[in-house]
Formats: structure tokens, sequence, C-alpha cells
């Protein structure tokens, strides 16, 4: 049982965040479950590094259990940007553009960290 | 692009089956004692899931922070999807602290490249020291709530608090201190791995005058933005294992599960009282690796 919430303009907007982090951790924990059985039933040896980027594709489409055990980690790495994306996209809907620019600058750095890893 | 990470992928670090079972076992253990353990005493797991692979499953520093990291996305995103939707979480200043500890986070993340296991388990072992400190002395905050209808200001917020039966509200105060001290929360996320929780839930108690409760569900809801820009890195550079991160991430997020469950039923200040006592003795054994006696 959820106890009683306080209830304010920004209900619709908690609602739609908290919708995207169940969906963004269900589709990352089902990924590495699915990944861990194929690891489990095939028996074969496995890297111990995640598939990069660039391969997993293709290796999603051999059905390797490392690249849906990576795809996993992404779609949970994933989730918290898409949280701060709705976030933005919400209060730029409503106006709110102190916050909006807050939650775009928020997005930036965090592509920025992906772009800095990605150069080595 | 990806060149640090293809480098990486290629190195013939191969592992057979019975072994992968037996470590994929021992990590997921790991998980869900740190994420039992962390969610009940409101730590987050990083601070014990880096010191025991380490330590004890022979994970290198360098992977346990990169799969810890990716463990408080998990358990932040778990926690926050209640959190949010019944509004404890307050997003405006979640978002505004974020600007500051993303900017740590990446800072952190690409320190924690440039330093060897030695200097990591120095750090740590400060770390963890300090985080025992706090779970036993856990001073009190004192702050003054605003009367019925006065502003709260652009950052200000309320929640329902079911034991006191009723709305809390508050102000948010001292915020260019609270931007600098979570640069610095998310620096230690990004350095050690261990989420901007121990640092960053005092600071709004104690400084912000954020109540407790709703400063635990803000931490949290930020902790995996902040894991995540420091995480991205870390997969970037090849750092992350799969074999020791995804069965880490699903114990924690089961220990987290559980926790809050049992929560209820165990004594929160025994409960902290241990903890501390098993973070001090991590802190002498990390410390003694870093100077070498390990």
């Amino acid at each position: 049982m959820t106890d009683p919430v306080v209830v304010s303009e920004d209900r619709e907007l908690n609602v739609s965040v908290s919708r995207v982090l169940a969906l963004g951790l269900s589709a990352a924990v089902a990924s590495m479950l699915l990944g861990t059985a194929l690891e489990m039933a095939l028996g074969e040896p496995v890297s111990d590094q995640a598939v990069p980027l660039g391969r997993l594709a293709g290796e999603l489409g051999l059905g390797r259990p490392r690249a849906f055990q990576t795809l996993g980690i992404l779609l949970l790495l994933a989730t918290p940007f898409a949280r701060v994306a709705v976030l933005a996209a919400g209060y730029l809907r409503r106006g709110e553009r102190r916050f909006a620019a807050i939650s775009f600058l928020v997005l930036a750095v965090l592509t920025f960290s992906v772009l800095l890893g990605s150069r080595g | 692009m990806l060149r640090g990470a293809r480098l990486w992928y290629k190195r013939p670090v191969r592992s057979k089956c019975p072994e992968t079972m037996t470590s994929a076992l021992i990590h997921t253990a790991v998980g869900l004692l740190g994420g039992a353990l962390g969610a009940l005493v409101g730590l987050g797991g990083g601070v014990l899931l880096v010191p025991v692979l380490t330590l004890f499953a022979g994970v290198p520093i360098h992977q346990a922070i990169a799969a810890s990291l990716v463990a408080v996305v998990a358990t932040s995103t778990a926690a926050a999807v209640g959190y949010v939707r019944d509004e404890r979480s307050n997003m405006r200043l979640g978002m505004t602290l974020e600007t500051s500890t993303t900017v740590g986070a990446v800072a952190g993340g690409l320190a924690a490249a440039l330093l060897d296991r030695e200097a990591l388990c120095a750090l740590f072992g400060a770390a963890l020291l300090l985080s025992a400190a706090h779970l036993l002395l856990r001073p009190a905050p004192r702050r003054r709530e605003p009367d019925p209808g006065e502003a709260l200001g652009l950052l200000g917020g309320g929640y329902y608090d079911p034991a006191m039966g009723r709305v809390v509200r508050y102000r948010v105060r001292r915020l260019p201190l609270g931007l600098a001290v979570s640069f610095a929360a998310g620096g230690l996320s990004g350095l050690l791995g261990i989420g901007g929780g121990p640092v960053q839930v005092p600071a709004m108690a104690l400084l912000m005058g954020v109540p407790m409760k709703a400063a635990a569900a803000t931490s949290n809801f930020m902790m995996g933005v902040t894991a995540c820009a420091s995480a991205a890195l870390y997969y970037a550079r090849g750092m992350v294992n799969p074999g020791v991160t995804v069965p880490l991430v699903l114990g924690t997020a089961a220990g987290a599960w559980a926790a809050s469950r049992l929560g209820r039923r165990i004594p929160g200040e025994r409960l902290s009282a241990l903890l501390a006592v098993i973070l001090a003795l991590l802190a002498l054994q990390m410390l003694r690796t870093a100077f070498g006696g390990a």
C-alpha cells in the first residue's frame, strides 16, 4: 500500500518520470537475465569485457550472452538519461524555462561524459 | 571512436564456465549483502561493494568501482520509482544539485583512471572511516518549519510523512554551499564508485534545511544520474566487466528489495552500529593494502 501523497501540480510529471524509471529498469534486468540464462545454457567461455557499442548489434544478432548482458547494462545507464530528458521536456512544456535549462545542462554533462570516454 | 574500449576488449582474458558460475554466485551474494545493508541504513550499497569485491573476491579495483557504479544506478532507479511517484523526492532541488554532482562525477571518473590501486585503496580507506563515523555519530539536524502560508521558494517543497500523520513543508537554504558539497559528492562517486549519498544526505539535512526523509529520497533520485555520468566513462574505457557487474546488479537490486520488506522489523540503531564496525574493519584492511601491508 502506498502512503498518501502530497497532491501538487507536479503530479503528472512525477508519474511520467516514475514510469520511465520503471520501464528502463525492467528492460535492463530482463536483458541481463536473458544473457545470464544464455551463458548458463551454452556454457561457452566468455570474455571478461563488455561488448563495445560498435559491435553490439552484430553480437546480439549472433545470440552472444555477453551482448545481452552488455545491452542490459547500457539500458540501465540510459535510464537516467531518459529521466532527465523527460523532465526537460516536461518543464519546457509547462513554460518553466529555468528548470528546463537546468535539465538540458545536466543532459549536456551526461552526453559530454559519454563522448569523453569514447575518445579514450 | 571507442578505440580504448576496443583495445581493452581484445585482451585475451577468458574464463571457463564452472569458474564463471562460482564467481557469479559470489558476486550475487556480495550484491545481496551490500544492497540489503546499504538500503537498511541509508548509505547505498557502494560503500560495501568495492572493498568486499577488491579484498575478498579478487576483482581489480577499477573493475570493482565500475561494477559498483552500475549497481548504484540500479538501486537508485529502483528506489526512485516509488519516491518520485509518491512525491517524496524534490525533483527541482535534485536537478539543480545534479548540475554540480555530474560535473564532479566526470572529474572523479577521469581522476580514477590516473590513480593506481594503492592510491585508490588509501582514498577508499579514508572514505570508509568517515562513513563509519557518520553512522555512529549522526548529528540531529535542527531546522525551522515554515509557517502555514509562508512561501517555500523555487526549490522548497513538501511531502506527507505517515509517521507524523501530516504534510511536512520546508524551504531550501544555502544553495551555493549545497552546490559545492554536491560537486565533492559527485567527485567521490566517480572516483570510488560509492554513490554520493553518504555525503549528499547529511549535507542536505544539516546544511540546507531539508528534512531527513526528503533528503534521503532526493539523494536517491540524484544518485542514478550522478553514477551514470562516470559509469559511462568506465564503460567506454572497457572497465565494465559483465561477469562481475551483472550478478552484482541483480544481487544488489534483490537485496535492496528484501531490505525494504524487512526494514521495519530490524532495529535500525543496532544495525547502524554493526555496519559502522564492519566499515571500520574494511577501512583498516584497505589502508593496509594501500600502504603495503597486504
